[in-house]
């Protein structure tokens, strides 16, 4: 399974809902959580294509692939995940280092902020799969 | 005919007189101290001690006096006989800074052409009056656009602008295919990551503060671009954050080398948020990747010359730079 994040937006912005248009927590809630979701139950692997935007905030791609880490953990996403960039592979260096920040993140307890209300979405839970509103809005 | 009586022309006559003289007193006190005047030589990074104390001068309430329920300055460029685009870029932001505050800064042109064509070229006196109350208008080599802290939701439209604006620029000194991508889509990604810091930071004590992004095209082949904030600087903010928890570090090292730790990603982010604190970085990765040269930081008494180390000094205390101001080069080698 291959998406583009240029087919959210092409000039995806900041971090969160409440500061930008097109945040990675938007792009986590609408697109990735439900691709991610959908790759793991079709026993693929998930491929997200960085490429064809005008650039990056790292903090767009730190929110929106650390919300999956947070929900999914570190080894479910790196065996099911996989992220291309020709344009720009030093992003894919700074995600395999915001991995680990996230991991360490989830075994705290300390979750992602929400600041929009998003539909429920997807997590791994003790008996696999579940969906639901794991986090309440903080706006 | 109307008449007036003696009270009412004793009344008015007082008010005249009580006028005249406040005017009189506000040209006698501008014309003995209130204008200040500039260095032959305005420019930052060849004389960094001079330029920045004149800046450290505008800045200073005491040089600011009352007009019409607003506050003006009046600074001289008269004797300037070269002036860089750091200093525009400085000079430029505190101004817009000081316009939100319903403070005037009035500039005396240079006499010299070089720095007046300068100061016309980068597009200094755009939304500018002149002293005749007119706009300033034509053709400029130069972007500067200013963003506000604490200003809301970034809008993808604003952003679009901003970036269609360095492209042309860039396109400007010719160039083309994947270097202008790769060149265009780090600045773009630099221009984000702070405009996130400075939208997150906006909602305390930086609210309505205002930093500037300039982009110059000195040369056909040469683009200089600027972003400066007039806020606390970078070594005043780690101090603040750091000095409890690493005392002995910030004890002993010297500005320039908690400088240079902070663009290596050494501190962790303000907001406590992982990741964070990326721009810094950013901008020195594009330095070393060769997509920019000539990279200079000022920020409080750190003077940072990443080309020439040996240029990088700390500042005198009469020099310290209130903010954070960043240079660097695109030149297009074809």
């Amino acid at each position: 399974m291959k998406i583009k994040i240029r087919d959210f937006s092409e000039n995806p912005l900041l971090r969160h809902c409440d500061i930008s248009d097109y945040s990675g927590e938007e792009y986590y809630h609408s697109i990735l959580n439900e691709a991610f979701k959908n790759a793991l139950e079709k026993k693929e692997k998930l491929s997200v294509d960085l490429d064809g935007v005008a650039g990056y905030a790292p903090s767009f791609l730190d929110e929106a692939f650390g919300c999956l880490i947070y929900d999914f953990s570190k080894d479910v996403v790196s065996a099911n995940l996989e992220i291309q960039s020709t344009e720009e592979p030093d992003w894919i260096d700074f995600l395999e280092d915001s991995f680990n920040q996230w991991e360490e993140r989830r075994r705290q307890n300390n979750p992602p902020k929400v600041t929009q209300k998003h539909a429920p979405w997807w997590r791994i839970g003790k008996k696999g799969l579940e969906c639901g509103l794991w986090r309440e809005c903080d706006a | 005919m109307k008449k007036y009586s003696h009270k009412w022309f004793l009344h008015n006559n007082k008010k005249a007189k009580k006028r005249h003289s406040l005017s009189k007193k506000i040209v006698s006190r501008k014309k003995s101290m209130l204008i200040v005047e500039a260095p032959e030589d305005l420019r930052l990074l060849e004389n960094p001690e001079e330029t920045l104390k004149f800046i450290r001068q505008i800045r200073k309430e005491e040089y600011y006096y009352p007009v019409m329920q607003k506050r003006k300055i009046d600074v001289s460029l008269k004797k300037v006989k070269e002036i860089d685009y750091a200093t525009i870029s400085i000079i430029k932001t505190i101004s817009v800074n000081r316009k939100n505050e319903q403070k005037i800064m009035s500039f005396k042109n240079p006499e010299a052409s070089a720095p007046r064509k300068m100061l016309k070229n980068t597009g200094f006196f755009k939304d500018m009056y002149n002293e005749f109350g007119k706009k300033f208008n034509g053709k400029t080599n130069g972007e500067m656009m200013t963003f506000s802290k604490g200003s809301g939701k970034l809008k993808s439209s604003d952003i679009v602008e901003v970036s269609n604006r360095i492209k042309r620029i860039l396109s400007d000194i010719g160039l083309t295919g994947c270097n202008l991508r790769k060149t265009h889509s780090r600045i773009h990604s630099i221009v984000l990551e702070i405009c996130g810091n400075a939208i997150e930071w906006g909602y305390s004590e930086t609210k309505n503060r205002k930093w500037i992004m300039g982009i110059y095209r000195k040369t056909d082949k040469t683009a200089i671009v600027t972003i400066t904030d007039i806020g606390k600087g970078i070594i005043e903010t780690l101090n603040k954050k750091w000095k409890d928890k690493l005392p002995y570090f910030f004890g002993v090292q010297d500005s320039v080398t908690i400088l240079n730790q902070a663009f290596e990603k050494k501190y962790g982010s303000n907001t406590g948020k992982i990741n964070r604190n990326h721009g810094l970085p950013a901008i020195k990765k594009g330095f070393q990747d060769n997509l920019f040269s000539k990279l200079y930081v000022v920020t409080n008494d750190g003077f940072i010359d990443f080309e020439n180390e040996h240029n990088s000094k700390k500042l005198s205390s009469a020099s310290k730079f209130r903010g954070t101001f960043y240079q660097w080069s695109i030149e297009n080698e074809n």
